[in-house]
């Protein structure tokens, strides 16, 4: 399938680039632990002197570097997703230099390598796959495999053997044969934006870095000042458990909540175990570090800067190097000291940020709710949705728990809220900051606002594939059983409210129709997700049909609203 | 405790009736007794008909009279159907008393006992007090008011509270707030002095214990966190005795932030004691609920299931509730949700089967709210929590209690002859349970393999 690429151009790991930051997203330690490799969204690769905390060159790759690893001292694998390639770099003496660039995939957003050096794995993040390769010496595609939800992150285990891919949005768990690919087990956590895998130095153990909501809680203020709502935790769970497809991850789960009331943690991230059994986490809603043992009710909190969201370990050195991916700034954490030594700028001069780019450091800043529990990108995971269902008042009631709707090319979908009782984008946005967030201090300025709105008109569509004939004649079946007459225009939706035969709890019929723009990347539908499927939205909703459908008209159709 | 003494110190009644004043000068009588009559219509999970409380608001309107009602009056209201008709006689039955303000408040008090459940009224800033406490969110300068020498003093000062980070002590005497000497007012007027919004100021000269000088101190209003749950007692094969002392919006945070001490002491199992609450937000006992139940559901809500979310905790702990005639509503519906799921064992005695849940509901026109049972609790079984469990699994003086309705019938059932034996055996009432849930816990550690 060619993809259309032309809709979709600057969508990193789901967000939008403000075209002015350079977004630090990933970090290796290289040369004897003397070079720092910083992989950039803006499609730079940045290298660093760790002795003099400098920055030796700054290599300007193009599209956008999502990942970065190692497969030796020198060499080194990066993912770029705007190209859709794994480029393999030579680093000597604090240069990179690229030695080899290898079309894989089409959206790569995390890369691991095996511990013999001889495969890597990537994910393919909007095609939903696991793609592995082989130095031979050359980079040799060698197999994927598809997924049923979107991935994100991976671990390797059992000593290569076993590679865990987790979901990008929801809660899903993947434990894939390393050879062959073959999914052994899918599994799901009660979880949402999955972001830090680790073992810990005995390889017993996995840590999750991950967030909870709770459908019960709702977005009051009670309920998000103790911590009901949001939940931002780390989950231990003995790698025989993940191992084993029978067990049930949830009942083997040890849960460590970070944060407590009066200082939340929205937002963990990437995480690390260190030698002296302690954890560090990158908290990127807060731009934290937290830093204590499993369990630490009062961990150590350092504080680095926006959005923190990679870590590199030099142990020997006893030093922690933290990418603060908003500020364009590296932070560098001492082990005795627990406190940040060092920073190391890697920003264009004259940076100017745009209004966009304001916009994209508040939307990711936990900050802007009461007592830092979330951040705009907790439910609305880079842009995207967390696949939850959350309780707010956008439906002017509680106990009506909404699904959280995507963003991703919805700046032109006014009316918003599920009701449509939004007239456009800011009253939307002030809504949240007021009734959902409970914004710190109870005010916000409308420069913030037009931030916000300015980052979410960035937000492009998720990409979209070619039309099949089958889409084709999908299409002709949409017009013929009149969905335009709700789903129309080029976004697939209407400025009003409508009645679809459903009524929530609180007696709501009509409600404005979601825009089916990317709806292929949903997993549940309707405003309380209770079809999982396109397919049942019409075989068990039978949803505004006249008259049933045939399995052939039943796989056009969705064919074609999975083309959208 | 410390919670109790603070509901008295603020002068609120634990429960039972206050009788509001009419606070609005246009409110008739009859206004008053038919916006009632609305609320309870509207709300009321088990409302009569507006004629049922017609009926018994002009029948309490002719006793206030002592007079007896006409014999047809019953036929007369079941013959209407129109507000305007309702008004027209309660105010013919008002307009002939003496004294129609005593009339109506006689008439509103047997409306109220006549419902199911309890119907309290408040003023409007006792309510909002009350929604502060069960928040967890009161305001105030953080201390338990009394007198001491007939002088206001702050009995206890909570620490971190306003009174306590500008040196204030336990017993310091309250001489002048803002300037006015208080020495000889009411506690419910220096209550009213000291309330006020979050983040607004007062002076308070305070006199310290054994000294002679009065030493004046500014005050910010803040938020003064209240525990909701005392100190976990430890007891024989360190099982847990975690007493309730308020269920308000914190306590699954403050269980929560207790489990990993608790875990760290070796603790095997827990007791957690339901009895003597006030009935608890519902929102606040799902919530907790969701917390404990490794999935599965808790129960429904106006017919709607709630299920809870797969991650618990205290995992792998066994789990005792202590219940009796005084855990009602939303409490007794979560013993019965975790009796159901079998999370937990309940010990006590029957509770009173009350399956409703509370909320507070402004009166028009005057600064005051009823509070009234407005949500229908259910169990996952579709049961309703009346008369729930079997009869025969109980023993036998509960059949002779012949009572109307009852709750949760208890695993292990505390009453009768076994308590008054316990009791002579030198255990204080309340300790019976405990010492029975103890037993029935470590019967089920020795089912569990080390």
């Amino acid at each position: 399938m060619k993809l259309f690429l032309a809709t979709f151009v600057a969508l990193i790991g789901g967000a939008a680039m403000a075209d002015d930051l350079r977004i630090p997203l990933a970090l290796e330690l290289m040369e004897n632990r003397e070079t720092l490799i910083v992989g950039c969204k803006d499609g730079t690769l940045a290298s660093i002197d760790t002795k003099l905390g400098r920055v030796r060159q700054m290599l300007e790759i193009g599209g956008s570097i999502t990942d970065v690893k190692k497969v030796s001292d020198t060499e080194l694998l990066a993912t770029n997703f705007e190209n859709g390639e794994v480029l393999r770099l030579q680093i000597r003496q604090g240069r990179a230099e690229i030695a080899e660039r290898k079309k894989v995939g089409d959206f790569p957003v995390s890369l691991s390598v095996d511990p013999w050096k001889k495969r890597a794995y990537i994910i393919d993040k909007w095609r939903q796959r696991v793609i592995s390769v082989r130095f031979s010496p050359t980079l040799e595609l060698q197999g994927s495999c598809q997924l049923p939800f979107i991935p994100r992150e991976q671990l390797l285990l059992a000593n290569g053997k076993q590679l865990l891919v987790a979901d990008a949005q929801g809660g899903n768990l993947a434990v894939l044969n390393a050879d062959t690919l073959e999914i052994r087990s899918i599994r799901q956590l009660p979880a949402h934006n999955i972001r830090g895998l680790a073992l810990n130095p005995d390889g017993d153990r996995i840590f999750i870095s991950h967030q909870r909501l709770n459908p019960l809680a709702r977005t009051t203020f009670d309920d998000i000042h103790w911590g009901m709502t949001m939940s931002n935790v780390v989950r231990e769970i003995p790698v025989s458990a993940v191992l084993n497809p029978k067990t049930n991850l949830v009942d083997e789960s040890r849960i460590w909540n970070l944060g407590t009331t009066g200082n939340g943690a929205g937002d963990p991230d990437d995480l690390s175990f260190l030698e002296s059994d302690e954890i560090v986490i990158a908290v990127g809603g807060t731009g934290q570090i937290f830093w204590g043992k499993f369990g630490d009710t009062a961990p150590t909190r350092i504080a680095t800067g926006a959005r923190p969201t990679a870590l590199a370990i030099d142990e020997f050195s006893e030093r922690i190097y933290v990418s603060n991916s908003l500020e364009d700034r590296i932070s560098v954490l001492d082990f005795d000291r627990k406190k940040v030594v060092g920073s190391i700028e890697i920003a264009r001069k004259d940076l100017m940020i745009s209004a966009a780019g304001r916009g994209q450091q508040l939307f990711f800043n936990a900050r802007l709710s009461h007592d830092g529990w979330m951040s705009c990108h907790s439910c609305h995971t880079n842009g995207h949705t967390n696949e939850q269902l959350a309780d707010t008042f956008g439906d002017r009631s509680f106990g009506t728990a909404k699904r959280i709707p995507s963003l991703l090319g919805r700046a032109q979908t006014a009316p918003f809220g599920w009701l449509g009782n939004k007239a456009n984008l800011e009253s939307q946005i002030e809504a949240t900051l007021e009734s959902t967030m409970h914004h710190n201090g109870g005010g916000f300025t409308a420069q913030q606002v037009e931030d916000l709105v300015a980052f979410l008109k960035s937000l492009p569509s998720p990409p979209r594939f070619e039309v099949t004939s089958a889409a084709n004649r999908g299409k002709l079946l949409f017009r013929e059983l009149n969905c335009v007459r709700c789903h129309s225009g080029t976004a697939f939706t209407r400025n009003d409210a409508f009645e679809v035969g459903v009524r929530d709890e609180d007696g709501n019929t009509e409600f404005n129709p979601p825009s089916l723009l990317g709806i292929r990347y949903q997993r549940s539908f309707f405003h309380d997700g209770r079809f999982t499927s396109l397919e049942s939205i019409f075989t068990e909703g039978n949803h505004q049909l006249d008259r049933p459908l045939t399995s052939n008209q039943l796989r056009d159709l969705t064919e074609y609203l999975r083309s959208l | 405790m410390v919670f109790r003494l603070l509901i008295i110190a603020l002068g609120l009644l634990p429960s039972g009736l206050v009788a509001a004043e009419d606070s609005s000068p246009a409110a008739t009588n009859v206004d008053r007794l038919m916006r009632r009559v609305d609320l309870v219509t509207v709300h009321h999970v088990e409302a009569p008909s507006n004629q049922q409380m017609v009926l018994t608001l002009a029948r309490a309107i002719y006793q206030a009279r002592q007079e007896a009602p006409p014999l047809d009056l019953a036929r007369q209201i079941s013959k209407m159907n129109r507000t305007s008709d309702y008004r027209e006689l309660l105010t013919t039955c008002l307009e002939a008393s003496t004294n129609p303000s005593h009339a109506s408040r006689f008439a509103l008090q047997a409306l109220r006992q006549s419902l199911p459940g309890d119907c309290i009224e408040l003023p409007a800033k006792e309510y909002r007090v009350r929604e502060q406490l069960a928040a967890n969110q009161y305001v105030g300068i953080g201390i338990v008011l009394g007198k001491s020498g007939n002088i206001p003093t702050a009995m206890k000062v909570f620490p971190g509270g306003p009174l306590d980070r500008v040196g204030g002590r336990d017993g310091d005497q309250i001489w002048t707030i803002d300037g006015t000497d208080v020495r000889k007012e009411e506690i419910s007027t220096i209550v009213d002095l000291l309330r006020g919004p979050r983040g607004t100021q007062l002076q308070v000269g305070l006199k310290h214990t054994g000294t002679s000088i009065v030493v004046e101190k500014k005050l910010t209003r803040d938020v003064v966190p209240l525990r909701g749950l005392r100190d976990a007692e430890i007891l024989e094969r360190t099982i847990a005795f975690l007493d309730v002392d308020h269920f308000q919006a914190s306590i699954t945070q403050e269980l929560r932030a207790l489990e990993p001490s608790l875990r760290e002491k070796g603790v095997q199992a827990l007791i957690l004691d339901l009895r003597n609450l006030r009935p608890a937000r519902v929102h606040d006992v799902i919530l907790f609920a969701d917390a404990l139940l490794p999935g599965g559901e808790i129960g429904t809500l106006n017919g709607r299931v709630l299920k809870a979310g797969e991650d618990a905790m205290l995992k792998n702990l066994p789990l005792a509730v202590l219940v009796d005639q005084t855990t009602r509503g939303s409490l007794e519906w979560l013993a019965a949700s975790l009796q159901q799921a079998k999370r937990a064992i309940v010990v006590g005695d029957v509770t009173p089967g009350e399956p409703w849940g509370y909320s507070g509901f402004e009166i028009n026109g005057e600064e005051s709210f009823l509070m009234l049972p407005s949500q229908q609790l259910g169990l996952p079984s579709g049961q309703l929590l009346v008369n729930f469990g079997s009869l025969t699994r109980l023993p036998r003086q509960i059949g002779r209690r012949s009572r109307e309705r009852w709750g949760v019938a208890p695993d292990v059932w505390v009453g009768g002859e076994m308590l008054e034996k316990a009791m002579r055996t030198g255990f204080k009432a309340d300790r019976v349970a405990v010492e029975q849930a103890k037993e029935a816990l470590l019967e089920v550690l020795t089912r569990i393999p080390q």
